[in-house]
């Protein structure tokens, strides 16, 4: 039975006009407002590119060319830095789903454990780790305490807020959604190529790397380009809740300075204009992932 | 069949949507945004006794306590929601500056009820822009310092006298301070600040006219370097890094500090929960001879989008009037000078010269009510924790903090010129 053209619009048109209203919508604004100046209270102007000159343009001053607005690059710096985290979460995850592959006692339970992370509220997580942090009463510094170590004043010294924060989501995504994607991708490797290369005498680690890596090559891919995503977005929670992007911006990621910029400092252009560099900078990225890491894919 | 019942159930619900807008006239109705705490109980209080004296009227109260009490009071007014009237202190610029108030002046003039004599001159001032009356203050907050008996005691230091100089007080901040070596930690600094206030070294954050950076020069190199010298070499100075973990009052209260910037809204807790002797002092005199504190004020202004100005007012007079400075007795300093007999009855000691947070009123400094200033003195902080956080040189930390901080402002200005 055919179905009226008409019922098909009905039933997707609450979809397409949710996606329209609140997705297409404030993108294609949010581009336009990026070549305005608006305060939310009066009319927007039409500033042309002076929002971008803000960010990321240099001006002549006393001693030669200078940034316009040096904390841009200081924060773009940040978001940058905490994403050299990423690497070592692949690999945790990849070892760890290794380990739940294994048919070990509890397996189930230990799943469930790495799993957690994932799960529980975000903020519970970070208000968490500020007391691990805590530097005169907190988990670290107590334990380092005992061995006469005097731990760093981690989330409130500006050389050690980002390792610290590296180290926290470093807990937070190595035990989640990548080790099920991982579990999956190991499971798909048929068993009949492990039992080959123990014929041919492959020791383990031999076998890790040419069959384990490669197969699971297009999972850390992936992985990677949607790790490499969320790092540039990310950090605003984090920030939001456990720093406030201090100290002195140590922890302020762009995804917290556009924040800052719309809604503590009322301006929508500039921080619709760092939206779009922030959207530039992902699509860049990604596309020199595409270009150069898919190479090492293995479909 | 089928399609006919779907018809008319889409009908059911059009008209089942279409409901609520069929009901009656409401009653007059008024939004108050309030920041909680003290402040929202006391509102609640007020609102009450506004709600049996005007039966016909409807108050709703809109609380938003914490940090975000401006960014969202500002986002409810810029999309156009419900908003009467609402609470107001440091951030007034941010709103004034938007036009984002109504000017009280037309209601003030109608009122022939309406008296000043409940408002302090200098304070009502503050709540001027460009002219215009945008709201009334309920209280005053200045700052004064408070020390903890037990440890000056404990060190043989003399405790302050209302007369006593900065220089003193750096002296008293050393002989306090207690340094442990060993474990690389200050078991008890002298002076628990972020950093020691520029106004006493009789300095402004910005030029007079609030047109360009004030503290690029050589008496801010100075007073930069002084606070270098207080953190890294003498550790008289409770840094920023030792505070962000524990508040300002916490430092105070586990006796971690021996001398803190106090304010009014802070006797309360340090009387019920500090378990040593304490007492307060004004502002030590800063090296030019003169004593300034930083001061603010809280109070209540009208949305310019109020739909009904002259009931809010009605409101907005008695969430300033008298009996809501007497509700706030414990919080702040009355507005009304001749309540203050009243705040030093209900506050009782210690500490000892509750008074002098009254002799401050004399020597107040409030921070610019610019639209900015907000993101002034983000941009300044940014800058001067560079600074003495050792990370940039006192002079990249002024010339970066005097280029972003003309940039904000010289924007501002363009921005309200067009």
């Amino acid at each position: 039975m055919r179905v009226p053209a008409w019922i098909t619009a009905l039933f997707l048109g609450p979809n397409v006009l949710g996606f329209l209203t609140f997705t297409l919508a404030p993108i294609v604004a949010s581009l336009v407002l990026a070549f305005y100046s608006w305060d939310l209270f009066n009319e927007p102007r039409f500033v042309g590119l002076d929002n971008f000159h803000n960010l990321v343009g240099f001006q002549a001053g006393p001693q030669g060319w200078q940034a316009t607005n040096p904390r841009f690059w200081h924060y773009a710096f940040n978001t940058l830095f905490l994403m050299l985290g990423l690497p070592f979460s692949i690999l945790g995850s990849l070892l760890l789903a290794c380990l739940l592959n294994r048919k070990l006692y509890g397996r189930n339970f230990f799943r469930l454990i790495f799993f957690l992370p994932s799960i529980v509220s975000g903020v519970g997580v970070y208000l968490l780790w500020k007391w691990i942090f805590q530097p005169d009463f907190g988990l670290i510094n107590s334990a380092l305490m005992h061995f006469g170590v005097v731990g760093p004043r981690w989330l409130e010294a500006t050389s050690w807020a980002k390792p610290a924060l590296m180290i926290m989501s470093f807990w937070g995504s190595v035990g989640g959604m990548n080790v099920v994607l991982y579990l999956a991708a190991l499971q798909n490797i048929s068993p009949e190529l492990y039992e080959a290369a123990e014929v041919d005498g492959a020791k383990p680690w031999r076998k890790f790397w040419h069959i384990t890596w490669p197969m699971v090559s297009p999972t850390t891919f992936f992985i990677l380009i949607m790790g490499i995503i969320h790092g540039f977005q990310g950090g605003f929670d984090a920030a939001y809740v456990m720093t406030r992007g201090g100290p002195a911006g140590a922890t302020t990621t762009l995804s917290y300075f556009i924040y800052e910029t719309g809604f503590q400092f009322f301006y929508m252009g500039r921080a619709s204009a760092a939206s779009w560099l922030l959207f530039l900078m992902v699509m860049v990225f990604t596309w020199l992932n595409w270009r150069f890491a898919s190479r090492q894919v293995h479909y | 069949m089928v399609l006919t019942m779907f018809r008319q159930g889409l009908l059911c619900l059009l008209l089942l949507l279409l409901l609520p807008a069929c009901r009656k006239a409401s009653p007059p109705h008024l939004v108050v945004l309030s920041p909680g705490g003290a402040a929202g109980k006391a509102v609640e209080q007020i609102v009450e006794e506004f709600r049996r004296e005007n039966p016909g009227v409807e108050v709703q109260i809109v609380s938003t306590p914490g940090r975000d009490y401006y960014v969202k009071s500002l986002t409810m007014l810029a999309g156009k929601a419900h908003v009467d009237i609402l609470w107001l202190g440091q951030g007034f610029g941010m709103f004034a500056g938007r036009q984002a108030l109504l000017d009280l002046s037309p209601l003030i003039q109608d009122d022939p009820a309406f008296s000043f004599r409940h408002y302090h001159p200098a304070v009502v001032d503050w709540y001027r822009y460009r002219n215009a009356l945008y709201s009334l203050p309920y209280g005053i907050d200045v700052q004064v310092i408070a020390y903890n008996k037990d440890l000056f005691d404990a060190a043989g230091v003399a405790y302050p006298t209302p007369d006593w100089t900065l220089d003193e007080m750096l002296e008293k901040a050393k002989a306090l301070t207690r340094y442990q070596r060993g474990r690389g930690r200050t078991e008890v600094a002298g002076l628990g600040f972020l950093d020691l206030d520029y106004r006493y070294d009789g300095l402004s954050l910005l030029s007079e006219d609030h047109t360009r950076f004030g503290l690029n020069n050589e008496a801010g190199k100075a007073w930069m370097n002084r606070n270098l010298a207080l953190i890294h070499r003498e550790r008289i100075l409770q840094r920023g890094s030792d505070m962000a973990s524990m508040d300002r009052l916490s430092a105070f209260l586990n006796q971690q500090v021996a001398m803190i910037e106090f304010t009014p809204w802070d006797v309360q807790e340090t009387y019920h929960r500090a378990p040593f002797r304490w007492d307060i002092v004004a502002v030590p005199t800063g090296r030019e001879g003169k004593r300034k504190g930083w001061a603010s004020s809280a109070g209540f202004g009208i949305a310019r989008n109020c739909r009904q100005p002259r009931l809010a007012w009605a409101l907005l007079k008695e969430l300033t009037g008298p009996a809501f400075q007497r509700a706030m007795l414990k919080t702040t300093i009355p507005a009304s000078s001749a309540l203050h007999g009243e705040y030093l009855a209900a506050n009782a000691a210690p500490p000892e010269h509750l008074s002098e947070f009254l002799r401050m009123l004399d020597f107040m400094d409030p921070n610019p009510r610019i639209t900015a200033f907000t993101e002034v003195e983000a941009e300044w902080v940014y800058w001067k924790d560079l600074a003495l956080l050792r990370k940039v040189s006192v002079e990249e930390a002024l010339s970066g903090a005097e280029s972003g901080i003309n940039r904000i402002l010289e924007l501002h200005r363009k921005e309200e010129a067009q």
